[in-house]
């Protein structure tokens, strides 16, 4: 089904004091945004961190792990159901706060949360920077500083928040293709170098601790889906939403799965484990059949950057858009331009690369806090205090008009029925606005 | 709108000022010095030089110029004049490619390193320190081939003829196209640090000798952790690959006659199907290797009728007596002489029979393990010709 869409820009001088108060995000958009967070830096450490925990059993520990994260996936994008329009910064004080009290205690109750999630983005931000930095410095583009590298990441990612949360969606969503076929390919070549000795035995009798430490590994790897709390509010709430979502997290679950399956076939979990960046070195050893390519792994470093960009610009832009909504004004990118030099100071702090892996974990840690433990304890009280809208109003979307249930009595405003402005004489009208704009400038 | 445009575009051009730099390690092939080949030898008079000198370490380095062949230069020449071989000694391989590039006009570069070459003498004292370096180094690739040289090691980097103009690419080629037949086990280095790394396997690498004009390929080196303790054959390496299912191997001498081998038949194998048995009781390992071999008929100078079904039953019937005489010969070489499970048995009985493989020492029980092989050769083709 095509969703037509309205303009970007704010179009009256009144809206564009703020950005766009509509629901913009299809759920196609919003799977995207999952997958190409998900997809970062994380994979190319995964093979050997699993592989010293769990050693032939790494496989199982992606799938549990995978099914954890998709539960807490779940838990996350119907909370955002509850709460069109809003993100984490408004519907946090208001399940937390008192009732029908000012919105001022509320804040004040939720504000730790807030800060403790804007934190724990912008320090995976920083790990995810620096770990990119030094694949890029180690291997490929010796004589560069780690900081250009890092720097221009950063700009990027600054550029994108001068737009708003659509573009942001939109974005992701033509990178993903870009990162996911190469990613696929360098799996397919790889099944080459697959050796059915080094992957069994499918069950080398793991201890429950070794194994449960796998799970919370692979957990680690596939964070960055709480984004959904600044982009889910803006999202279509359709039949379609949740299985978009779910699917937008089953592409990086199938891709991990695979590279970690065929790390351990053509390495062997020995091996693997000297290996400082496992799949980069599946990467070289990969030989693409007809081309000859030599190092394939400078090309897969340029698709990487992709993959970085959209996780480490994603988390940026959601921890300011966070930040501005629970200040109540200001711009998503004055936000940014705060966090970017803070992100900067921490991505080189670490002195060396194995500090960095430590790092990892703590961001790991942080965010299975935040990530795990909030949206089960935000659902339980919004549920039981009966905030926010049980259930969702599914927003059915026909030839640029939505036809909506009644929102219940207690939602402010009437922001369904602005959903869209897409008649074809206002947007003529919209032109002419923009048009006497520019002339009296 | 007009404010934030500007800053967009300020921040564009600033983006676009940073990115455009990005050309820090933009080299020119000429502003490069690539590393081909390296060969790594014990240095033979050490009086010479500091007392202290580990290894003689010699690198082969194409010259672009020869190469590419200007219009001036005639068509690009081949062989010694378009490469340079030199030589450095240190006390570690990193410190000798140090010496070498002092004496160089550029850096070295090790991204299209084809070829390592180790002397036997080096790799019998251990490769530890060798392989450290080569592992730690980002631009060396896993896909180049590995062998150890009967000899120095450098003369394998010296021999020059006309097939390439690369020299080292002669040889490259002369692996690559017998691993592709099927006769030379395609062992790469990344094969080798698997081999390494992994308690089950010990590893194994070809084995070369130099020439005057060419390289002969010589079997395999097997090693003991970074310690190479023997050498296998060229036919003792195919019923090896034979025997893992990797590679049909080369010819079979077929003699018809039990007493010498005279007026003998040609066996090629041209597949090879390998079904491996292991059972484990109370301890004891027994292991069963079932080979299923077709093969086609290269020469005969024996005065049968191939023609004769019955006649080439025969032919196949000797055939499979006779590989699997070597087959016992080989194993009982590799058990009870070098001790070393050239067979990857224990990489089976780890991902096949895990609990037994935990309970037993792996390294101890492999001498003792009982190892049956048959063999069952399947003669499809006879060539273009009758013997009628």
């Amino acid at each position: 089904m095509l969703l037509r869409r309205t303009m970007v820009k704010p179009t009256t001088a009144k809206a564009s004091q703020t950005e766009t108060e509509r629901i913009v995000i299809t759920p196609r958009e919003s799977g995207s945004l999952i997958a190409s967070t998900l997809i970062g830096v994380g994979i190319l450490t995964l093979p050997r961190s699993l592989s010293e925990v769990a050693r032939e059993g790494a496989w199982l520990s992606t799938i549990l792990g995978g099914l954890v994260t998709l539960a807490l996936l779940i838990i996350w994008t119907r909370l955002s159901f509850r709460f069109p329009l809003k993100s984490m910064a408004s519907y946090a004080p208001e399940i937390l706060g008192p009732k029908n009290a000012s919105n001022i205690m509320g804040k004040i109750v939720a504000a730790p949360l807030i800060i403790g999630f804007i934190g724990y983005w912008l320090f995976t931000v920083a790990v995810v920077l620096r770990s990119f930095g030094e694949v890029v410095v180690t291997t490929v583009l010796v004589n560069t500083p780690l900081e250009v590298i890092i720097l221009t990441m950063l700009f990027l990612a600054y550029m994108l928040t001068l737009y708003e949360v659509d573009v942001v969606a939109r974005v992701n969503e033509l990178v993903l293709p870009l990162i996911v076929i190469p990613v696929v390919l360098i799996i397919l070549f790889s099944l080459q170098s697959f050796r059915l000795e080094y992957f069994l035995p499918l069950w080398p009798d793991l201890h429950m601790k070794d194994l449960l430490q796998g799970i919370l590994i692979s957990v680690f790897a596939y964070l960055g889906y709480e984004i959904i709390t600044v982009f889910g509010g803006y999202t279509f709430v359709t039949k379609k939403t949740l299985p978009a979502n779910v699917g937008g997290f089953l592409t990086p679950f199938f891709i991990y799965t695979a590279i970690v399956i065929v790390a351990v076939g053509s390495f062997g979990v020995e091996e693997l484990q000297k290996l400082l960046w496992p799949t980069f070195e599946l990467v070289r050893v990969t030989e693409v059949p007809g081309v000859i390519l030599e190092r394939v792994e400078s090309a897969f470093l340029g698709v990487w950057v992709a993959a970085v960009f959209t996780s480490s610009a994603n988390l940026i832009y959601a921890a300011s858009f966070l930040a501005k909504k629970f200040v109540g004004k200001g711009k998503t990118h004055i936000c940014a331009l705060f966090f970017i030099p803070l992100v900067y100071w921490l991505a080189l702090l670490p002195e060396n690369v194995h500090i960095v892996f430590e790092w990892q974990t703590y961001a790991g840690y942080a965010g299975l806090m935040a990530s795990g433990a909030v949206p089960i304890l935000l659902s339980i009280l919004a549920r039981i205090r009966k905030i926010g809208l049980s259930p969702p109003p599914y927003v059915i979307p026909q030839n640029g008009h939505n036809q909506h249930n009644q929102l219940n009595s207690q939602q402010p405003g009437d922001h369904a029925d602005q959903q869209r402005n897409g008649t074809p004489d206002q947007n003529s009208q919209n032109k002419t606005n923009n048009n006497n704009e520019n002339n009296s400038r | 709108m007009r404010p934030l445009k500007r800053l967009f575009c300020l921040i564009l051009s600033v983006i676009l000022l940073f990115s455009a730099t990005g050309c820090w390690d933009r080299r020119d092939l000429e502003e490069r010095v690539s590393v081909v080949a390296i060969a790594v030898d014990k240095p033979s008079n050490r009086e010479e030089e500091h007392a202290n000198q580990e290894y003689k370490v010699t690198i082969q380095i194409p010259v672009p110029i020869r190469i590419a062949g200007g219009v001036s230069d005639g068509g690009g020449g081949g062989g010694a004049e378009s490469v340079n071989v030199m030589s450095s000694t240190g006390f570690s391989i990193g410190q000798a490619m140090d010496n070498l590039e002092k004496r160089l006009n550029q850096q070295l570069f090790f991204g299209h390193t084809r070829v390592i070459v180790i002397s036997e003498e080096v790799a019998r004292e251990g490769m530890k320190e060798i392989i450290d370096g080569f592992r730690r180094n980002p631009q060396m690739r896993r896909i180049l081939w590995l062998l150890i040289s009967e000899g120095k090691a450098e003369d394998v980097l010296r021999v020059y003829n006309d097939l390439e103009q690369v020299p080292i690419v002669y040889i490259m080629l002369m692996m690559e196209n017998g691993a592709r037949m099927g006769e030379i086990p395609d062992i790469s280095l990344g094969d080798f640090y698997i081999s390494l790394s992994t308690r089950t396997l010990d590893p194994m690498t070809n084995y070369v000798m130099a020439h005057k004009n060419d390289v002969a390929w010589k079997g395999v080196a097997l090693f003991k952790g970074t310690k190479m303790t023997g050498t296998l054959t060229e036919s003792e390496t195919w019923i090896l690959l034979q025997l893992q299912g990797e590679a049909p191997g080369g010819e079979v001498l077929v003699s018809l006659d039990e007493n010498e081998l005279r007026s003998p038949v040609l066996l090629n194998p041209e597949n090879v199907r390998t079904r491996t048995t292991i059972n484990t009781n109370k301890g004891q390992i027994r292991a069963h290797y079932h080979v299923e071999i077709e093969a086609e008929v290269k020469e005969k100078n024996a005065d049968v009728k191939l023609d004769d079904p019955a006649v080439l039953e025969n032919v196949a019937q000797k055939a499979e007596e006779q590989l699997e005489k070597q087959a016992q010969e080989l194993i009982r070489k590799v058990q009870k002489n070098y001790g070393v499970d050239a067979l990857r048995l224990g990489l089976k009985l780890k991902a096949f029979h895990y609990k037994t493989w935990q309970q037993l020492d792996w390294e101890k029980e492999f001498p003792n393990a009982t190892i049956n092989v048959t063999y069952d050769v399947k003669i499809r083709r006879t060539g273009m010709q009758t013997d009628l």
